[in-house]
This record gives C-alpha cells, structure tokens and sequence, in this order.
C-alpha cells in the first residue's frame, strides 16, 4: 500500500516539474564593493595589509568585479536609481567618526541595501571608529558594537597582547564558521537583541569583558559587555535572505565567513512544491478537496554547491522539512519523508534536486486550508511555501445511501409497514366490511 | 337580489360581464400603479442592486446562472468568511434564487429574450408586488365581498410598508415572500372552508415555496396552528378543518424538509413545535368527535375532562423533557428577543446591533401605512361582528403581528398585509352603507308605497319626511363619502411621497444637494470597491466590519472575513477585535488570517451617519462578549461616560484600530486646524494626529466614506513595525549625532 503510494508520488513529481521554476546559476559575474580607510588598509600595497585582509582581498577579486572606495570618497552610489549597484559589500574599519558622501552612505540606504537582497560584511576594530550611518544600520539588525577604544578583554586566556579564542567560543550549530584553533584576537565586542534573524557565531568566554583600553577602574561607562553577553562574529539573515555579518576585527575574516556571507554556500533552493489529491493524481495543484481526501504533498530541495544546484539532502533530524496543513490553527503538521535525487526540469537528466513528500488524510473540517512549508534554520537559506486550497463538505449526494446504513432499515420497515397495513384497511373499509355494515344497518 | 342582478343590462351588455370587465381593468391599474410606484430607485438613480443581503442574492443567482443547480446546491463559498468558508449551498434559501434563475432560462431559451441576470433581479420585487396584489385581493374576498378585495389590492400595492422591502433593486427574500404569504393565507382559508383536500394541497405547496424563499416562513408554520387551536377551543371543530390542517401538515412539513437549510427542524426545533402538537391535539380531537357520537354525553364529559388532562400534562412534559435532552432544539435567540426586547441586548449584542432588530418607534406606524393604521382596528372590530373561521384568522393574525411590529422594526412588514386587509374591510362595510346612494331612493320609495297603502290619514305629513329621508341621508353620505374620498386621495400623496423620499435609495448611491441646492450623486461605495476590485490581487482578503461583507463580495469580488449572514460570532467578534485594540494585537489577527487590507467606512467628513464610527460600540460589545478581559466597553467612554472622539476621548479609544483609521490625516484636510467631524459635532484634534504602524494607507474615496489600508509585511530585518515605522520617519530628518555612544539596554537573548 505504502509502496504504491510512494510510486504514486513519485510520478507526479515527474509530471510536476511543468511548473516548477526553471533556474541556472546566474553565469554574471557579481558586483562586489569594498569601502575603506587608507589609514587603515593601504590596498595599493599588498605586502602592508595584514593575512586575513589580503586573503579577503584575493578571494573578491577571484570572483567578483570588485570596486574600492574609501570613506572620503564622494562618488560613492550605492544605487544606480532605485536599484543596488553591488551584490555584496564589505565594510573595513574608519578612522573617521563620518562618511563624507553623507547622502550616499547613511542608515537608511544600507538597510535599503540589505532589503533589496545585497548582502554586507563589516569589520570591526577596537581602534577604529565605526561611522555613525553604518552604526545605526548595525543597531535596526540589534546589533551594537563596542565603540572606539573598547577592547575585548579575557584574562584567563591572555598572552599579554592577544586574547587567545578556541572552539569552545565557537556558538554550536552556527553553520558559518566551523572550527577557530587558538586564535589570536584583538578587537571589540557586541552586544544584540532578541531579533530572532541574528544568530551568534562567536561569543566571549564567560571570564570575559569588554571596557575601554587604558583604564585602570572599571565601571559601568567605561565597560560594553560582560561574559557570554559579548559576541565576536555575529551572523543575520534577513527574511529576504540578504545577509549580514559582523566580525570583531579582521582576524576573523576568513574564507569560510565569506563565502557564507556572499551566498557562496549553504544556499538553498525550493525547486519545485505539488500537492495532489490521491484520488485524482493527473491533476496537480488542484484548488478544491473535499473532507478526508487523501493529499501528498512534494518539494524538490536543491543546495548551492561551488555554483551548482545539487540534491538537498537532509541530514539531522533536527533539520527535517516540516509541512504544516493548516486553518489558523495547523490540523495536521508532518515531517517530510525523503523521496530521492529527482530533476527539478522535467526531462532534464540532471538529478539536481533531493524530493521531499508527505501522505496525509485532509481533516474532516470544511474550510480554507493552507499547505505551508516554513523552513527557517541557523545560516540556511529560509525556504517557504505557502498555498491556500479550499476543502469542501461532502455533496448532498456522496453520503452513504439510506440502504447502506443498516439503522435506517428499521425505519425503512416500519414505513413500509403503514403503507400496506393503510392499503389494507382502506380494502378492508370499502369492500370487506360494507357488508357487516350493511347487515348491521339492516 | 342576485338573481335580480344578473338580469341586469347596461346598453346591451350584461351587467356581469361589465364587472368583470370593469374588475380586470381596476386589476390591471392597480397592478401598474404598484409596479410603477416600485419604479422610483431605477429612475432616480439606476437599475443597481440596493442595500446589502440583495448583493448576496444577487451574487448566488449569478452563480446558479452560470453553474448548474447541483453545484448550487452543493456551493461551498471559499470567497467569505475567511479562512473558514461558508457551506452557501446548504445555508440559504434558494427560492428566490431560483425564481429569478428560472425567470432568466426562460425568457433566454423559450423567448429568446436575452436579459441581463441584474435587470430580471432589480425588477423581480416590483413584478412580484403584482401577484401579491392579486393574492391580496382573494383573500380579502373571502373575507368579505371581491369590493373588500379591491380596496386591499390597492392598499397592498401602495403601502408604504410593503414598499419599503419590494422597490427595484431591493432583491432580497421578503420580495417574494409576502406574496407567498398572501397565496398560502388564501388557499389556507378556502381550503378550511370547504374542506378542500385540492386546496389543502395548494397550501402545502405554496408554503414550501416560502419556506424556500425566507425563513419568515416559521410565522406561517405557527400561525395557522394557532387559528386551529382557537377554533377547537371555541368549539368550531369541523371535518373540513380536520381534512385542511391535516393535508396541509403531512405535505407543507414533509415537503419543507426538502430545503437543506431547513432539514429536520420541522421535528426538532421548538419553534415548529407548535404545528405538531396542534396535529397531534386534532386527531385527538377527531377521535373524541367520533367518541361522542358513538357514548352518551355524560360519559363522554368524564371521558374528554380525564383525556385532555392527560394529553396537555404529556404534552408539556414531552416538550420540557426532550428540550432538556438536547432533543428539540431550544427557542432561537431571535424568538427570545420578540418577547423581551431587552434580552438581545444583553445576551446576543449581534442580534441587536442590527437597525432593524430595534423596536419600532410609534411614528413608523402612521409612516408605514399612512390611514389605514386607524382603519385596521375598525376593520378588526366588523371580523368581531361576523366573526367567521376566517374572520378568526385575521383577528389572531392581526393581533400577533401588532405586537411582533412594536416589538422589532423588521415585521413592520407582515403587519402591512393584515393592516391592508382589515382597513379594506372596514373601508368596504363604510363604502357599502354610504356610497349607495340608489339605497335611498329605493326604500325612501318603497315607504311611501307602504305608507300610503296602509295609512291614508298621514299623506302629507309622510310627503314632508319623505322629502327629508332623501335629502338628509343624501348629505350625510356625500359628507362621508367625500371625506373618504379626500382621506384616499391624501393616502394616495402620502404613499407616493414616502415611496419617493424615503424608500427609493438604493444606500449604495446616495444622493445629495449641493450648496446651491442642486442635486448631486455621492458614489463613495462603488468607488472604492471598484478601486479594490481593480487594483488589489485576486485573492485579496479584505477584512471589514460584517454589514459591508456581501457588498465587497458583490461589488468588489475580493475574499471577506465577515458578512452580512452573521452564522459565527466568534469569527465576527474577531473582527471586531481587531477594530477595538491596538495596532499590535491586531496585527496579530490580521497575521494569522491573512488579512491585506481593511476597510472602514468614515462619515465624519460629509455627514453620514451610519458609518462605522457609530457602529463602533457595537464592535466593541461583540468582542467583549468573547474576550471580557482584553477588551472593556468602560474604557472607551470618557470619565464622565460619554462617547467621545475629540480631546475629551479615552486613550484606549485614540489606540483603537477604529479610531486611527477613521481620523488618519483627517485634519490635514483643514490646513492643521481642528478638523469637525460633521455626524457627531465634535472636533478632532490637529495637535495630535493618530500615527499608523501597522498599516498604510491605500486608498480614500472621494469624501472620505471608504478608507482602504493595507497591512503591512513583517519587517524584512525583524524588527517590530513601530521600530520600523519609526525609523522610516527619520528619513527627512538629519541624523543626531551623539557625543558619546551610549550602551543600550537590551532584554536578556533567549
């Protein structure tokens, strides 16, 4: 039974593929722009910039069209009428407390920036200023880095000049980094909110702080984080999926970082949703069920591997696909089965995308019924799905037939009965009985 | 006298012809002058579908149209009541759908008359108006004489309270229901007199046309049990009542049944309890009639004392005791709220919250049915004179139906007919007495053969009052008749001036003047949804407050969360939640049934009462009724407790949803002074203007009636909508730039 149902699903996710989004990796090269200090970063010379930079430096220009601008700059546009110029970002320490082309940079435009999908890395130092627009841009994600001349500070893991991180500052399950062996670190720390889009990525160590560099006594002015309230590397998806990190200092920028930042990798893809009606399964997405149909509802999942689609396979249990059926309160809510590598284009050889799928009895309420696939893990792309069928009470002609209920058998005698028992009568009324009547009367 | 009558020839012709004639000619002028008087609405303005339930109508007879009748039958509309549908099918009653349904195959296939589905909608309630005068006409004949009929046609054709339901473009169920009324009224009686099993079943057949058309039906099922039940206790029991009731019982419940919205109410609801038990009492009594024939009387008195106790103590039992078990359905809101005008307030706010559901004010009345209100009790008294099995029914009927029209504003209109009737026939007993004036001329001469024959002393003297007789009855009939005659003529102004001014707007078009006294056309409704209708997605779903639910599905044909058939209280309490709290509760609300816009109705601007300002309390009690501790009718009145909207109004009402959308940059439209809000003279304050967050404006209409807002997404960077909003507002001005960089306070991160 199960076996047919699961051929049954996997077929019509061949037929469905009609009307799934066909997609290739976009073959452009990406716009990718660095802004800058020179007091900071000499980018003329190669040999000045420290590792991390010059390696973040080298990985860019690998891959994008990449532009420099310093902080004086007035040519700076971030957008060309109301569309972004740069698919990515990255944002290097100041010295000045202003961006001079004030117009061009300031808060409001950075978070146009991010909701029109371009995604910004931005460096900090505990020497350098970060310039007001872009402070406030980091404060709308509730992000607040420590300000000039706040440093980070742990002194159980201090050799005298740097903080010493280990994987145990590593935020588990954070998807971004995956290993930071004895790192050296100096920079500043951030606190966040409770903006459920920001994951943490590197925290300070519980015997840590954050106070100003060169004071003696600490107290609440001169101090930004406490312990484990302090983070180092801070990551942000929004709901459109641009991203956002913030790094402490430039020590942390890695190639791990961003590649995840610049949607490199851990990128997903819905390549294709169906639901059909177990009943009807030449018909895909149809709008209309009726109560206690049989439904089976399938995605097609790819993943963003060294720029091409391949199959999303779910590994951990924790990260299942869930679809929820539901009528402002979910009636059904299931895990997704996995089906196999399918092609998301039909007849395309190309197995790319890993299908999902799920049987389910459609509840016997009447009513709007959303199929909704809400997909939202730690430094994955948010995958959703939302589609809204009508489910339909029985006709008057789908119920059981009178005869079929065995109850009804009992009425049905029983009416039958008084009719031919008032047949009777009447025969009895007119013709029998005249005659004793007659006699009677007689 | 008849006999003499027929014999009758006026230039050749017999006299009965030209009566009928003479009849058919009156039949076809009244008919015209109800038809045309219904016509005002279509000429003043056009042929539009008025008000509200007719735009449900109308709309589910567009789709019996273009669908076939099994899939109307089984329709489950996913266009309203969002997320929650509406088993449409099997919740209305589909009589005047498919009347109007059948008119149109009709005229388009057999005709080959192509019409328009809206023409044949906005015209069916002035066609019906017609055949509710012929009906009207039989059933006062069998009261009195077919010159009775006659005034009670006219008065049904022009009152003013049947009008009020019936003008064109008022499609709604009452349409065709009072002439359904009227009918089964009139077979009931003939089928009572004569003992007609025919007629029996002509009843039972046009009652299950009405219990398909409206659910005012239950009156019938009550009333003409109640004539039974009165004519057994006064002793009045026949064969042939036993054979109408009986026919009419087994066939009119049998067949009502057949409606889905009706099913098995006939046996289960107490409101149909009463027809039952009736039939049950008749065969009892049938039987006791069959026992006294058969005993002597002295046993049969100890016999009927000890059985009718019996019977009436099992019978309330019955009734107590099933209703106990969940058995019979107990009395619907409704009902109660006929018998204490105070319960519905208390217990079902949405009941009373309809304008229509309030008691009558005791003007309506004269308003309603201009003379004949003082007419309808003298008539009742000359059904007392006779008092006839039918002269019972319209006693009991008229009774009944006084009280039901004081009681709820709505039943004004089946207390017309009988009003109608029962002036007729007092109109009709004055007219025969005092418009014959070949009466006195007659027996004047008739008096004086016998005074002369008998006294011949006297000759003179009787020549002298013979003389008078004729004068004097001869003024005082033109005295009376003329000051009828200028009553029916006034009547007649008044019915037409009602009709015109009063009952002609379709309320979806208003109609108004301009300063200079020119008349204008104010279109807000159609405006704004059409504007929604043009520029929002298909499946949009609008959320509003319910009146204006079938109007947008209608007019709009977008997704509503509420309509005008108000079947779950806690769907509308919802909405009305989300109009009585703040922006974030009920952007909660609009999140979790998908609302993208809200809609509101804001007369303040030009004066229009019923907007939803006004209605706002009734929201606010709807929803206390489901959430007592959110929301609190005390907290939007001022200290004082008044119901305010300028300076003086509470903080919970300035935070209401309601309140912000009606006075959102209402006073940017008076140059920053304070803006007057015309329908409850208050003025709204410039100095602090309602800031929205959660939604944004989409569209105003014209004079401000309908404003559309829409919801907004959730924030793309996660922030909360007042953050956002905030922020968004920043953007003119320049950023402050801090000395010092100051650590926020942050909650604990979970």
């Amino acid at each position: 039974m199960l076996a047919n149902r699961l051929i049954n699903g996997a077929i019509f996710l061949f037929l469905s593929v009609v009307t799934a989004v066909v997609s290739q990796v976009d073959l452009v090269t990406e716009n990718a722009l660095v802004i800058y200090d020179s007091k900071f970063h000499n980018l003329d010379d190669s040999n000045s910039l420290s590792p991390s930079i010059a390696q973040l430096i080298n990985n860019l220009e690998g891959q994008y069209k990449v532009k420099y601008h310093t902080y004086d700059d007035l040519d700076i546009k971030l957008f060309f009428e109301d569309s972004p110029r740069y698919d990515h970002v990255v944002i290097l320490p100041s010295s000045k407390k202003a961006v001079l082309s004030k117009e061009s940079i300031d808060q409001h435009k950075l978070l146009q920036l991010i909701n029109e999908k371009t995604n910004i890395l931005v460096v900090g130092s505990s020497q350098a200023i970060l310039p007001e627009s872009i402070r406030g841009f980091l404060n709308q994600l509730g992000i607040y880095p420590s300000p000039k001349n706040f440093q980070y500070t742990d002194h159980f893991n201090y050799d005298g000049n740097f903080v010493t991180l280990n994987n145990e500052n590593l935020v588990q399950g954070n998807r971004v980094l995956s290993t930071i062996p004895n790192l050296n670190y100096k920079g500043s720390a951030a606190l966040i909110s409770n903006n459920e889009l920001l994951f943490p990525i590197i925290q300070g160590s519980a015997t840590s702080f954050t106070a100003k560099s060169g004071i003696e006594k600490i107290t609440e002015d001169t101090t930004w984080t406490y312990g484990g309230q302090g983070f180092l590397a801070i990551g942000f998806q929004a709901l459109n999926n641009a991203r956002v990190t913030w790094v402490g200092s430039e020590s942390l920028v890695t190639d791990e970082l961003t590649n995840w930042t610049f949607q490199k990798r851990d990128v997903l893809k819905l390549r294709f949703t169906e639901h059909v009606n177990n009943a009807e399964p030449s018909k895909p997405n149809p709008t209309l069920y009726r109560i206690k149909d049989q439904a089976i509802y399938t995605v097609g999942v790819s993943e963003l591997i060294d720029g091409k689609w391949v199959p999303y396979e779910v590994k951990s249990p924790e990260d299942q696909l869930q679809l929820s059926f539901k009528m402002l309160d979910p009636y059904q809510r299931l895990n997704l089965e996995p089906l196999g590598p399918v092609a998301a284009t039909e007849g395309s050889e190309d197995l790319d995308a890993f299908a999902y799928f799920v049987n389910f009895t459609v509840p016997d309420h009447h009513g709007m019924f959303t199929f909704e696939l809400d997909y939202k893990r730690v430094g994955l792309t948010y995958l959703e799905n939302k589609q809204v069928v009508t489910v339909r009470h029985l006709a008057n002609d789908e119920f059981k037939r009178s005869w079929d209920i065995s109850n009804s058998w009992l009425y049905a005698a029983s009416a039958a009965l008084v009719i031919v028992a008032w047949f009777l009568f009447v025969v009895n009324y007119i013709y029998v009985s005249k005659t004793d009547l007659a006699k009677k009367n007689v | 006298m008849g006999t003499e009558k027929t014999q009758l020839k006026v230039l050749g012709v017999r006299i009965e012809t030209i009566r009928l004639l003479l009849r058919v000619i009156i039949f076809i002028s009244i008919a015209g002058a109800a038809i045309s008087s219904r016509l005002f609405s279509v000429i003043r303005f056009e042929s539009i579908i008025h008000e509200f339930d007719p735009w449900f109508n109308f709309r589910a007879t567009k789709y019996l149209v273009s669908h076939s009748y099994y899939e109307f039958l089984n329709w489950f509309d996913d266009r309203t009541w969002y997320p929650l549908g509406r088993v449409t099918g099997g919740t209305l009653y589909p009589g005047l759908m498919v009347t109007s349904g059948i008119i149109w195959h009709v005229l388009r296939e057999w005709l080959s008359l192509p019409i328009d589905i809206r023409n044949i909608c906005v015209l069916l309630a002035p066609a019906f108006s017609g055949l509710t005068v012929i009906s009207t006409y039989f059933l006062t004949k069998e009261m009195k004489d077919s010159n009775a009929g006659l005034l009670a046609a006219i008065f049904m054709g022009i009152a003013p309270g049947y009008i009020s339901r019936s003008v064109a473009g008022s499609y709604d169920n009452e349409a065709i229901a009072i002439t359904l009324l009227m009918a089964t009224f009139y077979f009931w009686i003939k089928a009572m007199k004569i003992g007609s099993v025919f007629y029996g079943t002509l009843t039972a057949l046009f009652y299950f046309y009405m219990v398909s058309a409206w659910g005012g039906y239950v009156f019938i099922t009550n009333l003409i049990p109640l004539h039974v039940f009165v004519l057994l206790l006064m002793g009045r029991y026949t064969h042939r009542l036993y054979t109408a009731y009986s026919t009419w019982y087994a066939l009119g419940t049998l067949a009502s049944m057949q409606i889905p919205f009706v099913g098995f109410n006939p046996i289960t609801s107490n409101d149909h309890m009463a027809a039952l038990g009736v039939f049950g009492l008749l065969q009892l009594v049938a039987f006791g009639d069959y026992v006294k024939s058969r005993v002597p009387s002295v046993q049969f008195k100890t016999f009927l004392a000890v059985s009718l106790t019996f019977v009436i103590l099992l019978g309330i039992a019955g009734l107590f005791g099933l209703t106990a078990l969940g058995w019979i359905a107990p009395w619907t809101g409704r009902f109660y709220s006929l018998w204490d005008t105070g319960y519905a307030k208390i217990h079902i706010p949405i009941i009373a919250s309809v304008s229509e559901h309030q008691p009558t004010a005791w003007p309506a009345f004269f308003f309603d049915t201009g003379m004949l209100i003082w007419l309808f009790p003298a008539g009742v008294y000359f059904c007392f004179q006779e008092l006839r099995d039918e002269h019972v029914f319209i006693i009991i009927y008229s009774v009944l139906c006084s009280y039901f029209a004081g009681v709820m504003v709505r039943l004004m209109l089946t207390l017309t007919p009988v009003v109608c009737v029962a002036a007729a026939m007092a109109l009709s007993n004055l007219f025969d007495v005092y418009l014959n004036i070949v009466d006195v001329f007659t027996t004047s001469s008739n008096e004086i053969q016998e005074d002369k024959s008998t006294t011949k002393k006297s000759t003179k003297k009787s020549g002298v009052l013979e003389e008078k007789n004729v004068i004097l009855p001869l003024i005082t009939k033109l005295v009376v008749t003329l000051t009828f005659a200028f009553y029916l003529f006034y009547f007649i102004l008044h019915c037409t001036w009602v009709t015109s001014n009063a009952y002609s707007s379709p309320s979806v078009v208003l109609s108004s003047r301009n300063p200079d006294g020119s008349p204008t056309i104010i279109d807000d409704y159609r405006e704004a949804y059409y504007w929604l209708r043009m520029n929002t997605p298909e499946d949009a779903k609008v959320l509003a407050w319910w009146d204006y639910g079938y109007q947008i599905g209608g007019m709009a044909d977008r997704t509503t969360l509420v309509d005008n058939n108000t079947w779950n209280n806690t769907h509308i309490a919802t909405v009305g939640k989300s109009m009585s709290s703040s922006e974030d509760v009920a952007y909660e609300i609009y999140k979790q049934h998908d609302v993208d816009y809200v809609l509101v109705i804001f007369g303040g601007l030009l004066g229009y009462s019923g907007d939803d300002i006004n209605k706002f309390l009734w929201m606010i009690r709807i929803s206390e009724g489901i959430w007592p501790d959110e929301i609190k009718e005390r907290n939007y009145f001022t200290d004082r407790g008044e119901y305010k909207v300028d300076k003086e109004a509470s903080q919970t009402m300035k935070d209401s949803v309601m309140y912000k959308l009606s006075y959102y940059r209402f006073s940017e439209l008076f140059g920053g002074r304070d803006g007057p809000d015309r329908v409850r003279n208050q003025d709204i304050p410039a100095a602090d203007p309602p800031e929205l967050h959660v939604l944004e404006e989409a569209f105003t209409s014209e004079n401000f009636i309908v404003r559309v807002y829409k919801v907004k997404d959730l924030d793309n960077v996660g922030r909360n909508l007042f953050d956002a909003t905030k922020f968004d507002n920043q953007l003119s001005k320049p950023l402050k730039r801090a000395r010092t960089i100051k650590r926020p306070v942050l909650p604990i991160r979970e």
